[in-house]
């Protein structure tokens, strides 16, 4: 009897002591498995928008749309062509960290609900983000990604994990064509994408699907009918493109996080490159000419003004990449006193300043339509669906439906703009747009497509896949290459580029891989902590 | 014999008179008190007087005495003996063996005290007199060159600023390092300042100086510091023991008379050292490649003849002046005592505007009734603190800390000219953007003050109940409770990011709280004479809840107008944490002692922590020790007098920190449409507590008569299991993770010599030598981690870092790219060296080789001189505060801009894509020192030496005679003591006892970073002390 009661004291002590000790639970933050779906799809559209635009504004400096004042920094390496461990961590940080990871709990928790849609959406935002990793880096963890027991994941090939990206693509179409149960939150809820448009998510799974096949145009299994055919159920109206609307919170907020990412990433130092104007002006060779050239309506609200000494606005002095400009100047515009006399202030920057302007201020720069706080971002554009459509029949050999498409392309982005349809219409019938489909070229759509998705991610898998502007030996050549004028900056980074025919093929991987996980990348490819490493073709951008 | 002695006292009060009765001589002999035997060469003199003799070689002498004269005996190795002469002729007096120089009693863990001989690993107990020798308003840097094996390094100069005090080496990679603190039989906090707001408010805790909290102790209240050294000391407290403790008792009244002590000091600081500044060239950048007076930089034209070079960094600083005043009041009886003290301190800084101030009250008491004790430790403390911004300001801030603005102000400049005359702001380069401009160090230190207020209240209550000669019961419960409120202003205007450009002020209320409850059961019994026996059981319940509000408004709508209510409600932002941990131990301590030969000690504790998941809550580990005194065996020898061989073996856990077994959530987000996302860490769930496991030998050896002691200690400490949140690979999903992997070794060496060269009635000189080595070395890190960077030390192009299968205080940095042969990589076309972004080279260890103390204590009659000296060989410093002054240009070191430099090394040749040797001649300009020479961080480090004169300290007390003749006075001594007088280094910085970000970092710590902090300072103060 003593016994039995010394054991039950025991268990009382015991078990009071066990829920004294049960603190353990942070009572400021939940934990990562009480967010419902729709509370988790916001960040995971945000984050995903920083580190893919992000990504392009990478990609803008590398591809010669932008330069930087001069200054050691980050974005003026990609000037020079150089990713390196460091300026090439944030889209990779973006992704994993801040995007990708939430992705699973929010599949899990619709899962639960019977929210189809946010599991179609979840499975989209995976494909996207993974899919245009990949094309970035050409390798990267897949399989190991989040795995509580890994610390160092394996890397997987660009293509392994492009299969994947397209088994998810197809999964996803299946799950947002499903009726959800009852009670599941509707999409719109916690959509800042596409509104809970299903379709528009629909067509934005096979517009990536017509994207990433339509990548393939050096390997023998390209198939363009396979892109057409993805192409046929994408966007085909500017309404259904997949377009981040930003929020310009007014001049008293403090908070960054909603405006537009190209205003927030451009800063102060960017700078419109001699090459996008010369673009922008069919100013190159075997552009589009003729007696009734038109200026191109977008070019006021594409290149900055700022206001000279009499007040009248004059359009930014260009970087010419391949002058001695990009090594020495141009300096900072905030080094001088502001009069329009000195040389730095006529590089105008591409944020609009002063961005309240009052009676009688100067205007340092009228900024650009992509640098509007309240801007968009142009994820996955009926543009680019019509450029993709213009490359494949062009290479089908029918002039005309490329013709067609590369109108279509060129309206899309000018109408997403917002520049007036007569307007449109009267460049568009112009001799600066090739109005013969046999005078029609590859440079000539690409050049478009170039401006079309200007500061996308994109663009660097075109340049790529064209080969900048070289021959079949990779030496630049200006009559048989596509990208007209793009040639070697003055500064290019000689290490990873000893040689002329050596062109950027992919980013360097980031320093959390090189200083925490080196051993799985150099498994993956041993020249990978080397400067040359750059200079690499990924899997599609070889035979 | 209570009454005899209030006899004699009021006689000696009320008799007293200038015509001393007639002298007669006094015959006697000194004897040892146990067996009687003769002591030659005794001491003995006449209180007051210049009469004074020895005993011979049969121990007898003879003297001069006056009825009611005082007689002191004194011989070493032996307490002293005083005695008042009657009307006897003769007279025998029994000398005993002082306990002081060989059986001191240490207070060791749990309160327990015992004798130090009885002890199996190392302690060092450090008693009140020695504490006030150098007394420091901080109690740790008191201890600062006195122990063996413990390291004190304070951060700077500022008042209020943080020590931090690691024994033995780091045992955690990620956790706090520093010692337990124990006041009366409670866990105290010792925690340092806020800098982990950063996201918040941008505090870091290298942007200001903040205080560590042992700080809220008034040093005048300390009977006395013992120092456990390792686990095997400290295995009682659990978890937070494997870091060693600081055991601190309060005082206590004496039975007798109640007694008054008053003490005044009023003491001076100055700036010890400041970095040097070139005075050659003035203002403007030519970096790129044009040159520009829009810059704050220093790498313009030269002075012209005639020109006026400012002093700008000497004009700054001021002389510091600090009032500290104590008072207490003690008594007791023979069932009671009571201590009562309060005390104020008001301290400025050598910055203009800083400051710090506290005062305390502090009420001890305990009453006995029949077999129970009760008492009580309580105090109360309030301490004020303004500190200016330091390193480079608010984290993300784009601002500088004062330091920094100084180190880059062009000296062509005055830089306290930093008003307009219409009162606004004057602005070193006005036609840039308010971001790209500098602040002005006055502007700093007046608009943009960094304040603190702690409200601290630290009790124990206890009850003793001695039920049997053999057992008693010991219940405590305690509470440390405070609050502290910290104030961060960016005045509008400030020269910082956009949106502080309008004003921020950020405030933060941290409470902390925190109840131990103790229960001790303690058996004590002596068998047959030889064998003692002592059994303790114990079991402990802390609970620590933590909770911090903080709040922040930004873009004032009153300029001039500072309260978080002045700012639109979208520019308001609240942040709340709460920690709470539990902890339940149960532990025991069985000793056995035998005759005075052989000491054996057994301790087990187990522990459960709320902080591990469930099933791993539960831990145990044991320490074993014993000291064998040899010496007993042996023929009694006056050469060696003692001689004690000491082991042990211990093992302790260490609990995680809270909420580290889930994963949390960043929001509701700022971003569109809000929502929450996952936090950068991962938790675990399968997280279980480190271990460190010790090994201690040692030996205590006296010679001659105890006249000279040597303490040696050699140690192996191991942590494993560390739990830790490196930083992952991001494809993990996450950027830290929490994990349970990575090993420490600490192996060191200590050494102790105590000599009394000299003792005698009229002069004392006791010397205390202290030596120590510790190495301290990454056994092992997580997966393929090569490194463990401090988050909090990363500055200019080195940061603080742990190795793997290297130095655990090491320092990383970039360096210049050199081949497999250690050729130099050069830049084919500019013959520049290759630098690298990377700072993941290790290029120091912050570790010194041997540190030590030299503590000398003179005393002649009245007047006692004591000196302490500490030195350090070897350990790296990081000059950040150099690499500063280069890149601005106005290090010394640029001085010969415009040279020419020739680099021989390996270059690609990129025409044939070869690596060839070639020899460039380069110009060392403006773009060479920032990009280039900067780049290679070794030239920023230094392997250093010092020799420091901590402090020297000279008092006087009145003589007796001279106070007798004084109603009521005790005593009167008068004291005057200088700080840090002289330093002998080879390092070319301020000071090298420097620590950038304070003692609130955890890891590997700030020490040995040196960046733009408050310089160290020399003091001097003089004081009073009058007793009633």
């Amino acid at each position: 009897m003593k016994k039995i009661l010394y054991i039950l004291v025991l268990s009382v002590v015991f078990s009071s002591c066990k829920k004294w000790l049960d603190v353990n639970e942070n009572p400021d933050s939940a934990n990562s498995t009480v967010p419902t779906a729709e509370q988790r799809l916001p960040p995971i559209l945000a984050q995903f928008a920083d580190g893919y635009e992000s990504a392009g504004t990478r990609v803008a400096f590398l591809s010669q749309q932008l330069a930087v004042t001069y200054a050691i920094n980050n974005n003026w390496n990609f000037t020079r062509w150089y990713a390196n461990a460091s300026n090439s961590g944030w889209p990779w940080q973006a992704w994993y960290v801040n995007t990708a990871v939430n992705i699973d709990p929010m599949i899990t928790a619709a899962e639960g609900v019977g929210a189809y849609h946010y599991i179609g959406v979840g499975k989209i935002m995976k494909a996207w983000g993974f899919g245009t990793l990949s094309d970035l880096f050409g390798m990267l963890p897949y399989d190991e990604f989040n795995n509580v027991t890994i610390l160092t994941p394996k890397f997987e090939d660009g293509s392994y994990v492009q299969g994947k990206v397209l088994e998810l693509l197809d999964e996803a179409i299946v799950d947002l064509k499903k009726t959800q149960e009852a009670g599941a939150p509707a999409l719109s809820v916690g959509d800042m994408l596409n509104g809970g448009s299903t379709d528009k998510w629909i067509r934005l799974a096979y517009g990536l699907k017509a994207r990433y096949l339509n990548h393939l145009t050096k390997k023998a299994s390209y198939d363009p009918q396979a892109v057409l055919d993805a192409l046929a159920n994408a966007p085909q109206m500017d309404a259904q493109s997949s377009i981040y609307q930003y929020i310009d919170e007014g001049a008293t907020v403090t908070s960054t996080s909603k405006q537009a990412l190209q205003y927030t990433n451009f800063s102060t130092t960017a700078r419109v490159t001699k090459l996008y104007y010369d673009y922008l002006t069919n100013n190159y060779t075997g552009a589009p000419t003729g007696a009734t050239n038109v200026q191109d309506p977008r070019l006021d609200t594409l290149i900055p003004r700022s206001q000279n000494s009499a007040g009248v606005l004059v359009r930014s002095a260009l970087v010419d990449m391949q002058s001695v400009l990009p090594k020495t100047g141009p300096i900072d515009y905030s080094y001088s006193k502001n009069t329009a006399s000195n040389k730095d202030s006529i590089y105008v920057q591409m944020r609009k300043n002063p961005l309240l302007p009052t009676a009688g201020q100067r205007i340092l720069s009228t900024g650009s339509w992509y640098t509007q706080k309240g801007g968009k971002g142009l994820l996955l554009t009926n543009a680019e669906m019509r450029f993709i459509e213009a490359e494949v029949k062009f290479r089908q050999n029918q002039p005309a439906a490329a013709l067609t498409a590369y109108k279509a392309g060129i309206r899309s982005h000018m109408t997403i703009m917002g520049i007036a349809s007569a307007k449109i219409e009267a460049y568009l019938s112009s001799s600066s747009v090739v109005q013969i489909p046999g005078n029609l070229t590859l440079s000539q759509i690409m050049i478009q497509k170039y401006i079309a998705l200007s500061y996308s991610p994109e663009v660097f898998s075109d340049i790529r896949r064209m080969n900048y502007c070289a021959d079949a030996s990779g030496n630049y050549n200006e009559s048989t290459g596509i990208y007209k004028g793009f040639n070697r900056p003055s500064h290019v980074y000689i290490e990873a580029y000893p040689n002329a025919t050596d062109w950027p093929r992919r980013f360097a991987i980031p320093s959390y891989e090189i200083n925490y996980n080196i051993e799985q990348v150099l498994k993956a490819n041993p020249n990978a902590s080397n400067s040359t490493y750059i200079n690499e073709p990924i899997w599609w951008d070889k035979p | 014999m209570k009454k005899t002695l209030l006899i004699l006292v009021l006689g000696l009060l009320f008799y007293a008179s200038p015509i001393l009765a007639q002298q007669r001589v006094l015959a006697g002999s000194v004897l040892l008190n146990t067996n009687k035997t003769p002591l030659p060469g005794v001491s003995i003199n006449v209180v007051g007087t210049n009469r004074g003799t020895q005993t011979g070689p049969d121990g007898r002498f003879t003297i001069p005495v006056a009825p009611n004269e005082k007689l002191r005996f004194v011989y070493i190795g032996f307490e002293n003996y005083e005695m008042t002469i009657g009307t006897q002729t003769t007279v025998t007096v029994l000398l005993k063996e002082d306990v002081q120089s060989l059986g001191e009693v240490i207070v060791t863990a749990m309160g327990i005290p015992r004798d130090k001989k009885e002890l199996g690993y190392s302690a060092q107990e450090i008693n009140s007199t020695e504490i006030l020798k150098n007394k420091d308003p901080n109690i740790i840097n008191s201890l600062n060159g006195k122990i063996a094996g413990v390291n004190v390094t304070n951060s700077g100069g500022a008042p209020g600023s943080s020590a931090s005090i690691v024994i033995r080496g780091g045992t955690s990679l990620e956790g706090n390092n520093q010692p337990l603190f124990v006041i009366d039989g409670m866990p105290m906090d010792n925690s340092t300042g806020q800098g982990d707001n950063s996201a918040f408010d941008g505090s870091v805790n290298m942007a200001t100086t903040n205080s560590n909290r042992a700080m809220d102790i008034n040093p005048e209240d300390i009977e006395s510091m013992s120092v456990l050294k390792g686990p095997a000391a400290a295995a009682l407290y659990g978890l937070r023991a494997a870091t060693g403790a600081i055991i601190i008792t309060t005082k206590k009244g004496k039975e007798g008379t109640t007694s008054v002590s008053v003490t005044s000091r009023f003491m001076t600081n100055w700036v010890n050292k400041v970095p040097e500044q070139q005075s050659t060239y003035k203002q403007g950048s030519s970096y790129n490649g044009v040159f520009t007076d829009q810059s704050p930089r220093s790498w313009g034209n030269k002075f012209e003849p005639g020109e006026t070079v400012y002093d700008n960094m000497g004009d700054f600083f001021q002389t510091a002046h600090a009032y500290d005043n104590s008072f207490n009041i003690s008594g007791g009886s023979k069932n009671g005592n009571f201590y009562l003290s309060a005390s104020n301190l008001d301290q400025s800084g050598i910055v203009p505007t800083t400051d710090f101030n506290r005062s305390t009250v502090r009420f001890n008491a305990e009453q006995k009734k029949g077999i129970f004790t009760f008492g009580v430790n309580s105090s109360y403390s309030k301490s004020k603190t303004q500190k200016t911004l330091t390193g480079s300001g608010l984290w993300g801030s784009n601002g500088t800390g004062y330091m920094e603005s100084i180190i880059a102000w062009p000296r062509n400049d005055d830089m306290s000219n930093w008003l307009n005359a219409d009162g606004t702001k004057r602005r070193l380069l006005p036609d840039l953007s308010l971001d790209a401009d500098a602040d002005n160090p006055n502007w700093l230190i007046n608009k943009n003050p960094q304040t603190d207020e702690t409200d601290r209240l630290i009790g124990t209550v206890y009850t003793n109940i001695k039920f049997a000669d053999w057992f008693d019961v010991t219940y405590r419960l305690g509470i440390d409770n405070y609050v502290t409120d910290f104030n961060s202003l960016t005045s509008p205007g400030s020269s910082v990011k956009e949106a502080w450009q309008k004003g921020m002020l950020s405030q933060t209320t941290r409470d902390y709280s925190y109840l131990n409850s103790n229960l001790m059961l303690n058996f004590h019994k002596t068998f047959k004479e030889d064998w003692d026996l002592s059994l303790l059981l114990g079991t402990t319940a802390e609970d620590t809840y933590m909770k911090s509000n903080s709040a922040r408004a930004e873009q004032f709508t009153i300029p001039t107008f500072v309260s978080l209510n002045n700012a639109n409600n979208a520019n308001r932002y609240f942040n709340q944490t709460n920690t709470k941990r539990r902890l339940l131990g149960v532990y025991g301590d069985f000793r056995l002692a035998y005759k005075e030969l052989l000491f054996l000690s057994v301790t087990g504790r187990n522990d459960w922590s709320s902080t591990l998941p469930f099933q791993n809550q539960s831990f145990f580990y044991p320490s074993f020790s014993g000291s064998f005194i040899f010496t007993e065996l042996l023929p009694q020898s006056s050469l060696l007098s003692f001689g004690k061989l000491r082991a042990s073996y211990a093992q302790v856990g260490k609990d995680a920190p809270s909420y580290q077994t889930q994963t949390y959530l960043f929001g509701p987000e700022l971003t569109i449409g809000g929502g929450f996302r996952n936090a950068w860490t991962r938790g675990n769930d399968i997280l279980k507590p480190e271990t460190t496991t010790s090994m201690e030998f040692g030996t205590d050896l006296r010679f001659l008569n105890n006249r000279i002691g040597i303490d040696a200690t050699y140690y192996v400490n191991r942590s494993k299991d560390q739990i830790l949140q490196p930083r992952v690979s991001n494809a993990t999903g996450y950027i830290l993770s929490y994990v349970n992997i990575g090993e420490i070794e600490n192996k060191g060496v200590e050494f102790t010599i105590n000599a009394s060269p000299m003792k005698n009635s009229k002069l004392r000189w006791d010397v205390n030598l202290n030596l120590s080595h510790n190495d301290g070395v990454v056994k092992e890190l997580p997966g393929a981690l090569p490194i463990l960077y401090v988050t909090d030390v990363q500055v200019g192009n080195a940061k603080a870092a742990s190795f793997n299968k290297g130095d655990f205080m090491g320092l990383s940095g970039s360096k210049w790219q050199t081949d497999v042969d250690g050729n130099l990589l050069l830049d084919w076309t500019t013959g520049y060296p290759l630098t690298s972004t990377l700072a993941t080279t290790p290029v120091g260890n912050r570790e010194p080789k041997l540190i030590g103390g030299l503590n000398n204590s003179f005393s002649y009659k009245n007047w006692n001189l004591s000196f302490l000296f500490d030195f350090r060989k070897g350990g790296d410093i990081y000059n950040g505060t150099e690499y500063l002054l280069t890149a601005y240009g106005l290090s010394k070191n640029t001085e010969d801009r415009g040279k020419t430099i020739s680099f021989t090394g390996m270059a690609l040749n990129p025409t044939t894509k070869l690596y060839e040797s070639i020899t460039k001649e380069v110009v060392a300009d403006e773009k060479y020192y920032r990009d280039i020479y900067s780049n290679n961080a070794p030239f920023f480090i230094e392997e250093v030496n010092w020799l420091r004169l901590r402090s020297l300290s000279l008092a006087y007390s009145l003589p007796d005679r001279v106070i007798n003749r004084a109603k009521f006075l005790k005593g009167v001594t008068v004291t005057a003591q200088g700080t840090n007088l002289m330093l002998l280094t080879n390092y070319s910085g301020m000071d090298p006892e420097t620590s950038a970000a304070g003692a609130g970092v955890i890891g590997s710590g700030s020490v040995g970073i040196d960046y733009a902090g408050v310089p160290a300072t020399a003091g001097f103060a003089i004081g009073l002390n009058v007793k009633f």
